[in-house]
């Protein structure tokens, strides 16, 4: 299975359903493949169909063509917005995919702290995200993705939501995260220079359908220094491809 | 530490305890100190009660088990969509123009006041629970689906706590509906209940029997209220975002 891509994304094509039948494509002819342990970011304009693709990937949605090759064993993905649940504590939270899995109490209850320790949330536990900053969220929602031990990590904009020091600070520790663990990440989001700054590819999707423009490899070392030239020229690259 | 999703602690002091119990036997106290001066028989009142309320709480318990069933069948399937209309059409059927229908199928029994109590009940609570599975945020329901919350696990562990504070509010307006329904019941054609004791005081003229009758149920609703309703919505609020 480590000879294979982690997913292999061949001919991909999506439209939304549509009483009609006359819906235009969202997805175009998507095809791309992320090997183990790599980190590759998906970036483009609002409404290029990034979002709706990690979901073709993690089967929340069925394309309408093309097919997606998946050699992973587990997946986990952090949300956007507030996927949290108000109803669980933030141990609950961390905890819901474990104990889904039917896991023994006394070592979800090891795995949880663990993860809570490792996105900072030690003292807030047995907090609801109600009364959690919006930072503190994303890192409960982190938590809970890392808690199933995922080899495939999806995560769709996780820092668009966050103030810039905030989400600064979470990118850093989901790169040390990644470090740590090498699962294989797929980052969906609409900032060049984060994902410049995480990834080892980059996928430049254009819209109206949504399509690849191009697949860049980013061969700075890290950590990247976000005010360097080179990072400046693939910050520009990308930019003008985006706006061509 | 680790709990079920859907966890529910209403009384948490040995104080809330208390004053719930004394909620619970001031009513019958007043009852019968009230019901001694009145020289009316607060046994037959009490029972009266007690019968107009084990029917509405059958019929409640049935509305319940019914209406959240339907509204998982229908608010977590494509395909339930096409039964909206349905219910939509039958829950605009008033429910008294179903009295004589419920008479010949059942005749005037329990059975039929408990099934006529149920059917008024049921229409909150489903169409709560509904609109609460339908609004869910999308991103709730992927997460479910992504940490491998399917089957039974999903309901229990997602749908029943999402859904959680709109049955309650759902229930309080139901079991409202469910007290019409069961006393209009009794007063049309029953021989036991609240509703024949109030009848029966109405054609005697007792007016201490009918002002006895209204404050036994208002202090049954009041005391339901506070011991049930009053905490899980308190409870509620810790489902709100």
């Amino acid at each position: 299975m480590q000879n294979k891509p982690a997913i292999a994304v061949e001919g991909v094509s999506f439209r939304f359903a549509d009483e009609t039948k006359r819906a235009p494509l969202t997805l175009k002819d998507i095809s791309f493949s992320v090997a183990h342990s790599e980190f590759v970011s998906i970036v483009g304009p609002s409404g290029c169909g990034k979002s709706t693709l990690l979901r073709l990937i993690l089967d929340l949605q069925k394309p309408t063509s093309g097919s997606v090759e998946k050699n992973f064993t587990k997946s986990a993905m952090v949300f956007q917005g507030v996927a949290t649940f108000p109803w669980l504590t933030v141990y609950e939270n961390v905890a819901f995919g474990l104990r889904m899995q039917g896991m023994r109490d006394d070592t979800i209850a090891s795995i949880v702290r663990e993860k809570i320790n490792e996105v900072g949330l030690r003292q807030n536990e047995g907090k609801h995200p109600r009364e959690l900053s919006g930072g503190m969220r994303q890192r409960v929602g982190v938590a809970r993705a890392l808690a199933v031990s995922p080899d495939f990590l999806v995560m769709d904009e996780p820092f668009s939501s966050l103030d810039s020091i905030t989400a600064t600070a979470l990118k850093n520790d989901i790169l040390a995260l990644w470090e740590k663990y090498r699962m294989t990440v797929l980052l969906v989001s609409h900032l060049i220079s984060e994902a410049i700054e995480l990834s080892d590819r980059i996928i430049v999707m254009g819209k109206h359908p949504g399509m690849i423009k191009k697949v860049i490899p980013i061969e700075l070392p890290r950590p990247r220094n976000p005010r360097s030239s080179e990072f400046f020229k693939l910050l520009d690259e990308i930019t003008a491809l985006i706006d061509a | 530490m680790i709990h079920g999703g859907h966890r529910l602690k209403i009384y948490t002091r040995v104080e809330h305890v208390l004053v719930a119990l004394a909620t619970l036997f001031l009513p019958a106290i007043f009852l019968l100190i009230y019901g001694s001066f009145a020289k009316s028989d607060a046994f037959v009142l009490a029972s009266g009660l007690g019968i107009s309320f084990a029917r509405l709480l059958v019929g409640y318990a049935i509305s319940l088990f019914v209406g959240l069933a339907i509204a998982l069948l229908i608010g977590t399937n494509k395909a339930g969509e096409w039964l909206m209309p349905v219910f939509d059409v039958l829950q605009n059927v008033p429910s008294f123009a179903l009295i004589p229908v419920f008479a010949l199928l059942l005749g005037y029994s329990n059975t039929m006041v408990v099934i006529f109590a149920a059917t008024s009940i049921v229409w909150p609570i489903l169409f709560y629970a509904l609109s609460a599975l339908r609004t869910a945020h999308q991103e709730w329901d992927e997460a479910a689906t992504i940490f491998g919350a399917v089957g039974w696990k999903r309901v229990w562990n997602y749908h029943l706590p999402l859904v959680f504070p709109a049955i309650v509010t759902g229930s309080i307006v139901g079991i409202s509906i469910g007290w019409e329904a069961v006393i209009g019941l009794e007063i049309i054609g029953f021989h036991t209940g609240v509703g024949v004791f109030l009848d029966s005081a109405s054609k005697q003229g007792d007016q201490t029997a009918l002002f006895l009758g209204i404050v036994a149920i208002l202090f049954l609703v009041v005391t339901i209220n506070k011991l049930v309703w009053s905490p899980l919505l308190k409870h509620a609020r810790l489902y709100a975002e």
